[in-house]
C-alpha cells in the first residue's frame, strides 16, 4: 500500500523506496531551510580598537537559524566560529542571533596595532641604582636625571608611528621647590636597547629628542608628553625589530631647583608607553539568514 | 532534446533555464539539505551545568551515518543572544561564565559538552541534525 508522503523526490540514480535519508531530495517528512535574507557588512580597525561589531535586522520577531562568515585580510572566507576556545586565544570573531537582528563582530585580546606597556628597568644616574629614576633638581641646583627601558615593544620595524606617547609616573615629588620640571626626554638610539645593569646615561641619543616644560600635578599622576618622531626614528632603524626593547633618557633641562619627581619600579604607578601605529583594516561579514525559529 | 531533471523550480523573479545553482528553490541536479531531527516540538532545549561542572547532552539520532548538524546556544543565561557551532562569546557576553568545550557527531549521537566556570546555570540549546553525511 502506498504511503501518502505528499512529496518525496530522490536523487538521480536513487530508490524512491529507499530507507537511506541521504537519498532524498526532499520530502514533505522532513522540513528543510528557508531562506530569508542574505547580508554583507563591514567593520573598521583603527589603532587602539579592540572589538568591532555590525548588526543586520531581520525583522522576524524571533530568533533565526544562520550562518555566518568572515573574511580575513588574506581574503579567506571562514565560518564563525571557526574553532574551539582554547586558553591561550589572542583574537576570535562572533555572531549571535537575538529577535531583532544577527550581529557578526571581532575581538582582539589586545588593542588593534597598539602597543602598551609600562617600564621593565629604570636608572637612577645620581644613584647608579636601578631601583627607580628621579629627574629635575636636587638642593644644591644639581641635576638628577634617569632613563627607563620597555621591553616586549611589538611595533614591527618600518611602520608608521601614528602616535607615542610617554606617560611619566610621578610616585613621589620630592623637595622643597616651586614650578614646573622641565625636563628633555630622547631616544636611546639602538636597535635593541640593553638593560640598565650598565649606566645607559651616556648612549646614543636619538636625533629627534623633546623639551617638556611640566607643571606637576599631584603624585599619583602622570605626566604625559608626545615622542612620536622619537619612536619613529628608532622604529625606522634597519635594525629594529618587533619584540625589541626601546629606551629613553630623561635629562633636566633647567627644571626649578630642589624639585624632582621620583618613580619607583617595584611599587606604585609605573611609568608607561603608548604606541599606536599602521592603518586601519576592515573585517567582512556575511551572514545568511533563515525562517526557521529556534526560539 | 530537453534533459530529464526529475524536478526543477527556480525563485521568483529568476529564468528556469538559469546556470546558477543559487537561482533554484530545489533542483535534482544539485543536493538538498534536509532537516532530520530537531529538538521535540521544534522548541529549544535546557541544560542545566551546575557549579563549576562540565555537562555532555547526548542526542540520539540513529541515521546509522555521520550527519552534518548545527547547533545554536545561547551563552549567556537569559540575554536572548544565541551563537551557532562552537561559540565564542561577542563582546556582550564576556562575563559568561559558560563555554562550549566540543560538539560532535557520530553515527548514532550528536554530542554537545558545556564547561561552568561559575555558579549552576542553565543553557539553552537548539539543534538541527540533517540528512546528509558530514562524514
Amino acid at each position: 500500500m502506498a504511503k501518502d508522503y505528499g512529496l518525496k523526490i530522490a536523487k538521480s540514480d536513487k530508490s524512491i523506496e529507499s530507507t537511506d535519508k541521504r537519498d532524498l531530495l526532499a520530502s514533505s517528512q522532513y522540513s528543510m531551510f528557508k531562506y530569508h535574507m542574505d547580508v554583507i557588512g563591514t567593520v573598521t580597525f583603527t589603532p587602539g580598537d579592540t572589538y568591532q561589531e555590525v548588526s543586520f535586522d531581520h525583522n522576524l520577531g524571533y530568533v533565526p537559524a544562520f550562518i555566518a562568515y568572515y573574511k580575513d585580510t588574506a581574503g579567506k572566507l571562514h565560518f564563525i566560529p571557526s574553532h574551539r576556545k582554547p586558553t591561550d586565544f589572542l583574537n576570535w570573531p562572533y555572531a549571535y542571533a537575538d529577535r531583532v537582528k544577527v550581529k557578526c563582530g571581532y575581538i582582539t585580546a589586545t588593542p588593534y596595532n597598539q602597543y602598551s606597556g609600562s617600564m621593565s628597568h629604570a636608572y637612577d644616574e645620581a644613584m647608579g641604582s636601578t631601583a627607580g629614576f628621579r629627574v629635575g633638581k636636587f638642593s644644591d641646583d644639581t641635576a638628577r636625571n634617569g632613563a627607563v627601558r620597555f621591553t616586549s615593544v611589538s611595533v614591527p620595524q618600518g611602520a608608521t608611528i601614528n602616535s607615542a606617547t610617554l606617560r611619566v609616573a610621578i610616585e613621589f615629588i620630592i623637595g622643597d621647590g616651586s614650578g614646573s620640571l622641565i625636563v628633555k626626554i630622547a631616544g636611546i638610539d639602538e636597535d635593541n636597547t640593553a638593560d640598565f645593569s650598565s649606566n645607559p646615561m651616556g648612549r646614543t641619543q636619538t636625533t629627534n629628542t623633546d623639551i617638556a616644560e611640566w607643571p606637576l600635578p599631584a603624585a599619583g599622576n602622570y605626566l604625559e608628553r608626545s615622542i612620536t618622531t622619537i619612536v619613529q626614528e628608532i622604529i625606522s632603524r634597519a635594525g629594529w625589530s618587533s619584540g625589541n626593547a626601546m629606551g629613553f633618557l630623561l635629562l633636566d633641562a633647567g627644571g626649578p631647583n630642589d624639585r624632582r619627581i621620583e618613580d619607583d619600579l617595584a611599587t606604585g604607578i609605573n611609568t608607561q608607553l603608548v604606541i599606536s601605529y599602521g592603518d586601519n583594516t576592515t573585517v567582512i561579514f556575511r551572514a545568511i539568514i533563515f525562517k526557521n525559529k529556534i526560539a | 532534446m530537453t534533459k530529464d531533471y526529475g524536478i526543477k523550480v527556480v525563485a521568483t523573479g529568476k529564468l528556469i533555464t538559469s546556470d546558477e545553482p543559487r537561482e533554484y528553490i530545489i533542483n535534482s541536479e544539485f543536493g538538498s539539505v534536509k532537516i532530520i531531527q530537531e529538538p521535540p516540538n521544534q522548541a529549544y532545549q535546557v541544560v542545566t551545568v551546575g557549579d563549576s561542572a562540565t555537562v555532555t547532552v547526548t542526542i540520539p539520532h540513529k541515521l546509522g551515518f555521520i550527519p552534518l548538524c548545527m547547533v545554536f546556544t545561547e551563552l549567556k543565561s537569559g540575554t536572548g543572544r544565541w551563537y551557532n557551532g562552537i561559540p565564542l562569546e561577542g563582546f556582550e557576553d564576556q562575563t559568561t561564565t559558560i563555554y562550549m568545550s566540543d560538539a560532535y557527531a557520530d553515527k548514532d549521537n550528536l554530542y554537545l559538552t558545556y564547561v561552568n566556570t561559575g555558579s549552576s546555570v542553565d543553557v539553552k540549546y537548539y539543534y538541527y541534525i540533517l540528512g546528509d553525511a558530514g562524514s
